[in-house]
């Protein structure tokens, strides 16, 4: 399986964006190391732009696998996904680096369905909110509308 | 032209499973207009602003400067937030081909998001933000599946204008926007 890394397989000169943004249109899958917020945040960002823009995260035949490192808060469009968690111990990297090999072989397994049927519950309250909020709005505005009138 | 672009913004924030609030939606309350922006802006966890219109409009030639103020307040509450713990996030959306670091230099490293003033653009930019944040739960509609919806919501606005008089209130938007959201179903992952 051929790998492709930023810092280690960027020619020199070569532009840092079009090169990733090649990379990741070349990619059969994606491994996410995610931790604590700091300063290179607007690379990562950039990065995962391009796999959301591209819509890789709607295909489940896609495996993107994130690694977290510390307790990190997650992207949402990597929820659904089977999170492995990194610990600083040699033992934790073997165990990490073949469940990445078995995700890789096995695209579906990195779907979370637990976590897919969680994000579907959500959905359905995020509408209901939003049907309450619309009824809501409708009815302060029959009440302004009186103001209105009355005015 | 402005119309169809907020309309399609609305319809993305909903459709990814997010509450839109707008200024709007206290029309006709007397507090003054900054003061409800402000609110609404306490009260949300991510706010979006469109700096396309920069360009001077109208019979006096004059660029608007709302937007930019209100993304001054955003950032604000952003820079707040670290300490005092309430986060808040935010996004300009800018024209395509660089021309913001001619006139908002200062979001120089922050890649904000382009837009080619149309729909479809305005749904690929705002998906993609919203789908990256903490709160953005899938599955949820794509932005294909956005835009396609989209046409219905401009014909139901369309409609809704009419009888309005040639006026679109914030609530029958939203209404609207709702019954296109729902109509849309479940998405399958």
């Amino acid at each position: 399986m051929n790998t492709w890394l930023d810092v280690r397989d960027l020619e020199p000169g070569a532009a840092w964006d079009q090169s990733v943004i090649s990379a990741i249109q070349a990619a059969a899958g994606f491994v996410f190391l995610i931790g604590p917020p700091g300063p290179g945040d607007r690379w990562q960002t950039f990065e995962w732009q391009q796999i959301v823009d591209h819509e890789y995260y709607l295909d489940p035949s896609k495996p993107l696998i994130p690694v977290l490192i510390g307790d990190p808060e997650m992207p949402g469009f990597l929820k659904t996904r089977q999170a492995l968690v990194l610990r600083d111990t040699p033992i934790s990297c073997e165990q990490v680096a073949e469940s990445i090999v078995d995700a890789l072989k096995n695209p579906a397994s990195s779907v979370d369905e637990t976590k897919l049927e969680r994000g579907r519950e959500a959905r359905r309250r995020a509408l209901e909110s939003f049907r309450e909020y619309s009824l809501t709005l409708e009815a302060e505005d029959i009440k302004r509308a009186g103001i209105r009138a009355i005015e | 032209m402005f119309a169809p672009l907020f309309h399609a913004a609305v319809l993305t924030i909903a459709a990814l499973g997010f509450t839109p609030r707008c200024a709007r939606e206290t029309e006709g309350e007397s507090d003054p207009r900054i003061d409800r922006i402000a609110k609404g802006l306490r009260e949300s966890k991510y706010s979006i602003h469109d700096l396309s219109r920069f360009q001077s409009e109208g019979p006096d030639n004059l660029p608007r400067f709302n937007m930019p103020l209100e993304l001054g307040m955003a950032l604000s509450l952003r820079y707040q937030g670290k300490s005092s713990g309430v986060s808040h996030n935010w996004v300009a959306l800018v024209p395509y081909g660089f021309v913001h670091q001619k006139f908002i230099s200062d979001l120089a490293g922050f890649d904000p998001p382009a837009h080619e003033q149309t729909p479809a653009s305005v749904i690929k930019a705002i998906s993609g933000w919203l789908t990256i944040q903490p709160d953005y739960s899938a599955p949820a509609p794509s932005p294909k599946a956005i835009l396609e919806a989209y046409p219905r919501l401009a014909e139901l606005l369309e409609e809704a204008k009419i009888e309005g008089l040639g006026h679109l209130t914030w609530p029958v938007i939203v209404k609207n926007v709702e019954r296109v959201v729902t109509a849309m179903g479940e998405p399958a992952s």
